[in-house]
This record gives structure tokens, C-alpha cells and sequence, in this order.
């Protein structure tokens, strides 16, 4: 493994209470292989991703309790300054919003060299030839003088580009992407993903996309978590949950989506009701309100991430076995 | 770039236009003119002759406009004209005392700077902990001293202690460095800590703001040291505002020193301006007016062009 997340729980103390963000979550990921963290907004997925890094904003923001085994060591035992060194160097992380994450008064090539200067002890020269390639690789044109321009004259796509060659600079394991492409045209999307796959492919790089759009998942993860109010819900193949999802929330997810490759239908189904608030979540699972699925012991009783036919499907619901397509016609 | 510098040069000529038209005739509409104040105090026997005599050899007889155009031509040439109270040359006269005031703006803001920039980043760094406490204490405390009370305080503070007072008299920077400095360094203290609150705040509220930013969590996300994300990601973001502030900071600092020039007896444009008023110095107010304003139009035009230097986003056209 290459990195494992083990019972991590990130909180946040806010004016309403204290807000469990994260809340005992653990999966992982193996050498070069492609995961994806699912859900809506607010459910913990990026916070999860910032915690990897310890990028939670303190003081508001602490992770409370947990291990994230990277190559075997504990992230979060480390130093400040050893966990600087991981940073950028061993596992690289790309934002959701290229327009803000880019330092408005920085050239394009001072924030692509800094990394692997500092990381690696490249010279000047060396580590600007490095961005040259790297930004010709993700596609961008003229490289040389683009190195020389700022972040406002890149277009939203590029710079996105941009961020990605820079996340490529120290040859990280694992890179973390954080929303890679909701900022950005559909066109766009498609392109940066085809690239992201086909890098990670070509340098054996691991990824982590977080996301909310399943039909990124489908195409480029190898293995999914799905997130709900903090919790994983359901973890399996992209394959294996896409087409028989095992949980009410996986399944609303897909339902709401619209799909070409099946006949269509009158109306797309939106998930009912509200995401729960996070100060004060019930006993019982956190999807009950919205769940059509559920029955009595839902609201008081937690059901635990449990394997549903092989081992590698997990579904956290005590209906896992019933939920499914052909219970469309029930509901 | 170069078409914005000739376009805004361009452009400070009817901004002095509009200031030399505004300055020339406000002063002749404030009642009073120099000849009824200096001949018609308390037990003046002046006869209405001999203040016609007197308003005729000063020019002021002549029909407003044309006044206008003797001074606008005089202005035109880099002459200034003559003082109206004391009859000397006015250029002669600003030299020294511009030189004075403008050593003593730059060798505060230089101060301030050095104080309100360290002190503001290092508050925003240690936000409600009471390292911020203390540099808010200490630019409150800054805001609310006079700093002609502080110079005081410092005068008698060399006094006392070390029994040792400052020159009193200028020595211009070339002639003596040191006795010139030992001279105005203590004015420059004074009104600098008191100039460096305001700055000191401006720092630490750009700093907080900047430190939020997403392209600062990048920064961290790559690796960078603490230091490097502040000296190379977060200050420079956060000058902009401060930069303003210190700018127009400077700009007052000129012609703004009343007080402070009389407690170090300095001959600065300060108590010039005073006295000019009060003599209603027609000709020495105009042009006290019109080097101030020139001034603050040349720094304000240096901000700008900063500006365009530290933020890529902003080009001129």
C-alpha cells in the first residue's frame, strides 16, 4: 500500500458548534493506482485531502484522531519540517480553482521552479529547463515564453494545465487532486482528465481525485469511496459501484446524473431533502431523512462499512443487500 | 507601459493648472489682505493713500485676472516672485526649508517603514496571541501621541540621561552628516512611530487577508519554507494597500509638521505655510501651495507606477 488512511477524524470548531468534517474514515491507495473520493459539498472529502497534508487551517481546524500511513510512515507523528519535505516532493496536490491557487504576482515559471528547487536542489537553470518540459507536456504551447507570463494570461484551462506540470515537478508517488476540473468548461474537463490519466499512467504516479461528478469516476478511477456527512458510505471498484451501487446515497447519486448509454428517461431523480448538519448528526446513520430505504432501526443504529457479495464492495447500510436497480420500481 | 507615463505626465498639467487657479483666488476671497493686516492694527494711522500706495506697489491693484497671468507667467519661468510680507525671493527661501522637510518626510517614512512592516507581518503571524496584543498596544499607543509631545519627551530624556541636547541649529546633510543627523534624527523618531501605527495595522489586516488566500495554501502544498511562502508569496501581495498608505503618509508629512518643526527648531515648510497664512503672503501661500501639490502629484504618480510593478494585473493604458 501506499498510502493508508486509517480512522481519521478531522474537526472544526465553528460559532454553531463543533463540526466532525471527517469522522473515523479510513481507505487507501496502492502504488499507481487511481482513487476517488465521491460526494457532495460539505461531505469531508477535501477536508480529507487536507488532512492527508496537514493543510487544515488551524486553529479552527485539527484533526483529532487517526494514522495516514504513507509508505509506511505516520504523516501525522511527523514533524513540521519533515512533513514540509513530503509536501510538493512525495505527494503533490492540485486545487480546485486554478484562478485563485496561482499567486496573481508571481511569473508562471517562479511558481513552477520553487518546488524543485527546493526539493530537489536544482539550480536555476536546471529546474527552469524542468518546467519548460513539463508545461510542454501538459500542452501548453511555446513553453519558454509562457514560462515569463503570469496566471492572469493563462486561460482557466491552462492554468489548470499548469497546476498539474507543477504537481508533476518533483516526481511525486501520489498526487492529490482536489475538484481538478470543476472550475472549468466541460470541454476542458474531459481534456484534463484524459491527461491526468495518461500522466499518472506514464510516470506510475498515484492518485487521489476527489470529486462530485460521477461521470469522472466512471471513466478514470480504479476504486471509489463514497462520502456522506463525513463518512465513507461505500467503497468498491468503479465498475462493481457504478453499475450495483449498495447504498441508498450511491445509488440517489447515480439516479441524479444524466446518462447516454441507457434509454431516457422522462426526469432525472434528485436526491430529496437536505445534506445533514455536521454539528449535530444522529445516532443512527447520517442519510436516514433523505434514505428511501430506511426502516426502524436506521435513525438510532450506525451501520459499520460491511462487505456486500465479495470483499472488496463495502456498503455502510443495513439494507445493503435490497438496495438496487431493480428496487427502482418499488420506491 | 511607456505611452501610460507620457499620458499621466501629460496630465499633471491641469492638475496644476486647477490647483494654481483654485489656490490664486481662494486666497483673495479670505478677508483681508496683506496690506490692511500689516498696516491696520490696533493704533495704525495708516491713510487709505498710503495703503493704495502700498497695494499698488505690490501689484495688487491691478485687475485680478491679470494678476493671474503676472503670477501664472512668473510659475511658468520656475519663478516663483517675491515675498509679499518680507520681500525676499521665494525660491531662495523654499530651498533650505524644502530640503529640510523632505529629509525629515523621508528619514520617517524610512523609519516607519522599518518598524511597520516587521511589526505588522509578525502580528498577523501570531494573530490574537500577545505578540499582537503588544504591536497593537504599541500603534495605539502610537496614534494617540502627539509627536511634538514625544519629541519633547526625547529632548528631555537626552537631557536628563546623558545630559546632552541635540543641535539646535541646521547643518545641511553635506556639510555635516553627523551633526545633521544627530539634529533631525529625533524629530524623524518621533513623527515616524506615530506615522508607523497607521502602517503597522494596514500591514497586519493585508497580511491576514493575504495569508487566506488559496495561492498560499498552495504555496504549502508544494513544500516551501514558512519564510519563503511570506517573503515571496504573502508581502507582496499585502503591499499594495500598505504602500498607499505610507505614500500619501509622506505627501502630508511635507508641509504637515507645524508643531514638531517649532519643538526641534527646524526651519521646515511647516510654520511657513503658518506664517504665510497669517500674513495672508499671497505670493508665498501660492507657492508653498503649488510645491505641496506638486509633491503629493508626483508621489501619488509613483504609487501607480508600483503598482504596475508588483501586480502584473494591473497594465496602464
Amino acid at each position: 500500500m501506499l498510502l493508508e488512511v486509517e480512522h481519521l477524524s478531522t474537526e472544526f470548531a465553528t460559532r454553531g458548534g463543533v463540526v466532525r468534517a471527517v469522522d473515523d474514515v479510513s481507505w487507501d491507495v496502492k502504488e499507481g493506482e487511481t482513487v476517488a473520493l465521491v460526494g457532495e459539498s460539505g461531505c469531508g472529502k477535501s477536508v480529507t485531502a487536507l488532512s492527508i497534508m496537514r493543510l487544515v487551517a488551524a486553529p479552527a481546524g485539527r484533526i483529532t484522531a487517526g494514522r495516514v500511513l504513507f509508505k509506511g510512515r505516520d504523516l501525522l507523528a511527523l514533524s513540521e519540517e519533515e512533513m514540509r519535505r513530503v509536501r510538493g516532493r512525495e505527494i503533490a496536490m492540485i486545487f480546485q480553482e486554478p484562478m485563485t491557487s496561482l499567486n496573481p504576482v508571481l511569473t508562471i515559471g517562479r511558481q513552477m521552479t520553487e518546488g524543485a528547487e527546493i526539493h530537489l536542489g536544482l539550480a536555476p537553470p536546471a529546474s527552469r529547463d524542468r518546467a519548460i518540459e513539463l508545461l510542454a507536456m501538459v500542452g501548453i504551447p511555446d513553453p519558454g515564453r509562457r514560462l515569463r507570463q503570469y496566471p492572469h494570461q493563462f486561460s482557466g484551462g491552462m492554468r489548470q494545465r499548469m497546476m498539474i506540470a507543477m504537481a508533476l515537478a518533483c516526481r511525486p508517488a501520489l498526487i492529490l487532486a482536489d475538484e481538478p476540473t470543476t472550475a472549468l468548461d466541460v470541454t476542458i474537463q474531459a481534456q484534463i482528465l484524459e491527461l491526468m490519466k495518461d500522466l499518472s499512467r506514464r510516470f506510475g504516479v498515484a492518485m487521489v481525485v476527489i470529486t462530485h461528478n460521477l461521470g469522472v469516476v466512471a471513466r478514470y478511477a480504479d476504486r471509489v469511496n463514497v462520502m456522506y456527512a463525513g463518512k465513507v458510505v461505500e467503497r468498491g471498484t468503479a465498475r462493481k459501484l457504478y453499475r450495483n451501487p449498495r447504498h441508498p446515497y450511491t445509488l440517489g447519486l447515480l439516479r441524479s446524473v444524466p446518462r447516454l448509454d441507457e434509454p431516457r428517461r422522462e426526469r432525472l431523480a434528485p436526491i430529496e431533502g437536505q445534506p445533514p448538519d455536521l454539528t449535530r448528526l444522529p445516532a443512527g446513520c447520517a442519510f436516514t431523512p433523505r434514505c428511501a430505504w430506511r426502516v426502524t432501526r436506521c435513525p438510532v443504529d450506525r451501520p459499520a462499512l460491511a462487505p456486500v457479495g465479495d470483499g472488496e464492495h463495502l456498503s455502510a447500510c443495513w439494507e445493503a443487500v435490497h438496495v438496487g436497480r431493480e428496487r427502482e420500481a418499488v420506491r | 507601459m511607456t505611452s501610460f507615463v507620457v499620458k499621466r505626465l501629460l496630465l499633471m498639467i491641469p492638475t496644476l493648472i486647477s490647483v494654481a487657479v483654485l489656490v490664486f483666488f481662494l486666497m483673495r476671497i479670505v478677508p483681508g489682505d496683506i496690506v490692511a493686516l500689516r498696516f491696520q492694527g490696533e493704533s495704525s494711522f495708516a491713510s487709505k493713500e498710503s495703503l493704495a500706495i502700498e497695494r499698488q506697489r505690490l501689484g495688487l491693484d491691478q485687475p485680478i485676472w491679470k494678476q493671474f497671468l503676472v503670477w501664472g507667467g512668473g510659475l511658468l519661468r520656475g519663478d516663483f516672485g517675491t515675498s509679499m510680507w518680507t520681500g525676499a525671493p521665494i525660491t531662495e527661501e523654499l530651498r533650505l526649508r524644502f530640503a529640510l522637510s523632505l529629509q525629515v518626510a523621508v528619514m520617517s517614512t524610512i523609519i516607519a517603514v522599518l518598524i511597520a512592516i516587521p511589526l505588522g507581518v509578525l502580528a498577523a503571524l501570531r494573530q490574537d496571541t500577545w505578540v499582537d496584543y503588544a504591536v497593537r498596544i504599541a500603534s495605539i499607543a502610537g496614534l494617540a501621541t502627539p509627536s511634538f509631545w514625544l519629541g519633547i519627551l526625547f529632548i528631555l530624556f537626552l537631557l536628563v540621561v546623558f545630559h546632552w541636547l541635540p543641535p539646535m541649529v541646521y547643518t545641511p546633510f553635506w556639510v555635516s552628516p553627523v551633526q545633521n543627523l544627530a539634529q533631525l534624527i529625533w524629530p524623524a523618531l518621533a513623527v515616524g512611530y506615530r506615522y508607523s501605527a497607521v502602517a503597522t495595522r494596514m500591514t497586519r489586516s493585508a497580511m491576514l487577508e493575504v495569508l487566506r488566500e488559496d495561492y498560499i495554501r498552495t504555496a504549502r502544498a508544494k513544500g516551501l519554507w514558512q519564510q519563503l511562502i511570506l517573503s515571496r508569496h504573502a508581502l507582496k501581495n499585502a503591499m499594495l494597500p500598505v504602500l498607499t498608505i505610507i505614500a500619501l503618509e509622506f505627501a502630508f508629512l511635507l508641509g504637515g509638521l507645524v508643531v514638531t518643526e517649532q519643538v526641534f527648531n527646524l526651519n521646515g515648510l511647516g510654520q511657513l505655510f503658518v506664517d504665510a497664512v497669517a500674513h495672508r503672503d499671497y505670493t508665498l501661500i501660492q507657492a508653498l501651495v503649488m510645491l505641496v501639490a506638486f509633491v503629493f502629484i508626483m508621489v501619488n504618480f509613483f504609487v501607480d507606477l508600483a503598482y504596475a510593478l508588483i501586480d502584473p494585473r494591473i497594465r496602464y493604458r
